[in-house]
């Protein structure tokens, strides 16, 4: 290996060390074992959850004041639904067809309608002339959730509308003709696309992990200058190579922890996705996900390591400055919290931009160097992206971490032989421009 | 990739001969040519020249915040001058001259959750050994220093002392042609001194050559060949110890006696300094010891001994130190 190459063997040494330090240590078993763990866990617990609450569905009270009793039809079309009903043996008092009075609902409702103590996942008033009105009223204690207003409201458009038929003549037969189901199939505009929201909450995901990534591997890169500082290694590691050897060694070494670490994650997680899925597909297949048309986002997963690869070499450079910035772990917070912001940042803006992909403010930000890492990624999953801005945001990240790692270098330089006090802007504003 | 071998090729004899002083030194290891460093309004080194001839050791002596430790640091190229020009080798510091390089420095530091075995191969391989010999070498230092049964520790659950002699052996596993030693023996006891002692007498006997700083001018005096003495950021003197002793110009007494100090308020002396067993002094131009030794009989001590004598060190940096403050002061006044 050429001696003065940025590979050299120090530079290489140097990674080495820092990988097998953090790789060996019980905080890399831990957190390499725990987060697959939670992250299945986070997967299987809300099925558990949602199996429980179903095994004992709250039943939706009806206060039926038809004159058709039109309870009697909409009951057992909510139990194909999978809403439970029952007809409460009370009567709303509302005067007037079509308009609830709802006070006086609502005290009848909570005088005599809780059903003798029985819990209810809501209340449904069928009033008198629904057939002309076409109007009837959910009333919710909690939160109920829009699909029991689209189950309710779906039925019930079925009974109203079989009632209304038959008041114009037709005969049962001619009503099924009429009420035949029809259904709208979503399908991806190019074959290979799978389902895109399953792609879009795909790309959250990859955002949410590259920013969980950038912030512990930022720290350890800071902390680990400052361990140097403090234990007074610089000392000697200064006078074996230089100090951008020893920031590019530190920064790969960590790297490839963080690699390793990816690496087993997608593994585990891969390997169990593999078995949920197939265990779960005849379920999905109910409804209406076909496991076969899913395909493996390839171009997603690549432009995320591209992003992962680029980001952190951006990323890197500044808590290696702001490490070697300082001279205690009590001052490490206040030089840690600014390099983190343009990590936060498009984390706060994600659940809008997702929204909107391709709006100008997204397609700005997710060019922006300090942003692109996190950004660039969602869009890739939840939009068409043109390859121009992809390469880009790319171009863009190197051409920023060229510059930037010349100025860490710079600050780092100056930073690790200081001792004592921290730097005040001036002498700041001097390492800058001579080191 | 230069390989170090086991050990560099180099005489084995010792150069004695190495007397000469001044520019033209043959093959100097170190080449200090008018350096100096400020840190901000603080003037650390002022117009430094010095030459270190290839297998001689040699002590950079001078009080605490005299420059020492930034000379150092100003010759490995860790700061870098703002005047002068450093060659080591005959060349600038490359990354060839730093693997030939081995540097203690005065604040030692080490991976305190790495192993000892290990941390010690870690430095060799940055100096350019392979892992394997590296590893191997950091097993035979730590087996002749008494710590061979430490190789697997964590460096953490070693004591002060332990740690100061892997230190030690880190500055010494790639066999380097220059060791440069920044407070060596500093904080050991007096056994430990006399092992790493040892050892840079024989790594010097085996061609390296030696600098090392100290503000304990009596260690140097015991070990070096050579001294280059600094003090408020400035070389005071240089060159071979017996040449600093005779060029000095200084006759010193030695006197142990008993009895009453009055004796040594005599015209003649024109320095004393106690000891605690015997006192030096240094005489008036033209003066006579045995003036001095009539006068201490007639005031009623007991002489146990009476000794003409080279100046120690010390004296001489006392002087020559005292002498450029004064001068200084004079240049402030004029």
């Amino acid at each position: 290996m050429n001696d003065s190459s940025p590979l050299n063997r120090r530079v290489l040494t140097v990674a080495r060390r820092e990988f097998l330090a953090r790789v060996r240590s019980r905080w890399f078993l831990f957190s390499t074992l725990v987060v697959p763990l939670l992250f299945v866990g986070a997967m299987i617990l809300p099925a558990i959850l949602v199996d429980r609450s179903t095994s004992e569905p709250k039943p939706l009270l009806i206060v039926d004041e038809t004159a058709e009793r039109l309870s009697d039809e909409l009951i057992p079309l909510l139990e194909e639904a999978e809403v439970p009903a029952r007809r409460l043996p009370i009567r709303a008092g509302v005067q007037g067809p079509g308009a609830a009075d709802l006070d006086s609902l609502r005290s009848r409702i909570l005088e005599e309608g809780a059903g003798g103590g029985e819990r209810a996942a809501a209340w449904l008033y069928l009033p008198p002339g629904i057939l002309e009105s076409g109007r009837a009223t959910l009333v919710e204690d909690r939160e109920t959730g829009p699909l029991l207003q689209r189950n309710v409201s779906r039925a019930l458009r079925e009974v109203v509308t079989t009632e209304r038929l038959k008041r114009a003549g037709l005969t049962g037969e001619a009503i099924d003709d009429v009420l035949r189901p029809t259904s709208v199939e979503l399908e991806p505009l190019r074959a290979e696309d799978g389902p895109a929201g399953l792609r879009q909450a795909l790309g959250f995901v990859f955002a949410m992990a590259l920013y969980v990534m950038f912030i512990v591997y930022g720290q350890m890169i800071a902390r680990g200058v400052l361990e140097e500082k403090t234990s007074d290694i610089v000392e000697i590691l200064v006078s074996s190579l230089r100090p951008w050897e020893m920031m590019l060694g530190k920064i790969l070494g960590i790297g490839a922890v963080g690699l390793s670490q990816v690496a087993i994650w997608v593994a585990v997680i891969g390997v169990a996705g593999i078995f949920g899925l197939a265990s779960a597909a005849p379920a999905l297949a109910e409804l209406g996900l076909d496991l076969s048309r899913l395909s493996f986002p390839w171009d997603l997963v690549l432009w995320s390591l591209v992003f992962f690869f680029t980001g952190y070499l951006l990323y890197s450079g500044v808590f290696a400055a702001a490490g070697a910035m300082v001279t205690s772990e009590q001052d490490i917070q206040q030089v840690l919290i600014p390099a983190l912001i343009p990590i936060v940042l498009p984390i706060l803006v994600l659940p809008a931009a997702m929204q909107t992909p391709d709006a100008s403010w997204v397609v700005v930000m997710s060019l922006i160097p300090f942003f692109s890492p996190i950004l660039m990624p969602m869009r890739i999953a939840s939009s068409h992206v043109p390859l121009w801005q992809s390469l880009l945001a790319v171009v863009l990240l190197l051409v920023t971490t060229y510059f930037l790692a010349r100025v860490a270098g710079r600050i780092y330089r100056m930073g690790i032989l200081m001792k004592g006090k921290r730097p005040n802007l001036p002498e700041f504003a001097r390492w800058l421009r001579h080191g | 990739m230069p390989v170090i071998g086991p050990g560099p090729k180099m005489p084995r004899s010792r150069p004695h001969t190495h007397s000469e002083r001044g520019p033209g030194l043959a093959d100097p290891i170190i080449r200090l040519d008018g350096i100096g460093k400020s840190f901000g309004a603080t003037r650390a080194v002022e117009d430094l020249s010095f030459e270190l001839p290839r297998g001689s050791i040699c002590g950079l002596l001078g009080p605490n915040g005299a420059g020492k430790t930034t000379t150092i640091r100003m010759i490995l190229d860790i700061v870098g001058p703002d005047s002068g020009t450093v060659e080591v080798f005959g060349g600038p510091v490359t990354h060839e001259a730093r693997a030939r390089i081995g540097y203690l420095p005065e604040e030692r530091g080490m991976y305190q959750r790495m192993r000892v075995a290990e941390q010690l191969a870690f430095f060799g391989e940055l100096k350019g050994m392979r892992h394997g010999e590296a590893l191997s070498e950091a097993l035979g230092w730590l087996d002749r220093l008494g710590l061979g049964d430490r190789a697997a520790d964590r460096v953490e659950a070693l004591s002060k002392g332990m740690q100061q002699k892997v230190q030690f052996i880190a500055t010494v596993i790639h066999r380097p042609e220059l060791l440069i030693l920044d407070e060596p023996f500093s904080g050991l006891d007096p056994l430990n001194v006399d092992l790493l002692r040892q050892v840079v007498l024989e790594r010097q006997r085996d061609g390296a050559t030696v600098l090392f700083s100290t503000h304990m001018i009596e260690d140097a005096e015991k070990i070096c060949e050579r001294v280059c003495m600094i003090a408020g950021a400035r070389k005071v003197l240089d060159g071979p110890i017996r040449e600093v002793k005779s060029e000095s110009g200084l006759e010193h007494l030695v006197i142990a006696y008993r009895g009453s100090p009055a004796f040594l308020d005599h015209p003649d002396v024109a320095s004393a300094t106690d000891h605690g067993q015997w006192v030096e002094i240094g005489l008036e131009a033209g003066a006579d010891p045995q003036t001095i030794l009539r006068h201490a009989l007639e005031t009623g001590v007991t002489i146990d001994r009476f000794e003409l004598t080279e100046p120690s060190l010390r004296e001489i940096f006392l002087e020559r130190a005292g002498a450029r403050r004064r001068a200084n002061d004079e240049g402030a006044e004029a």
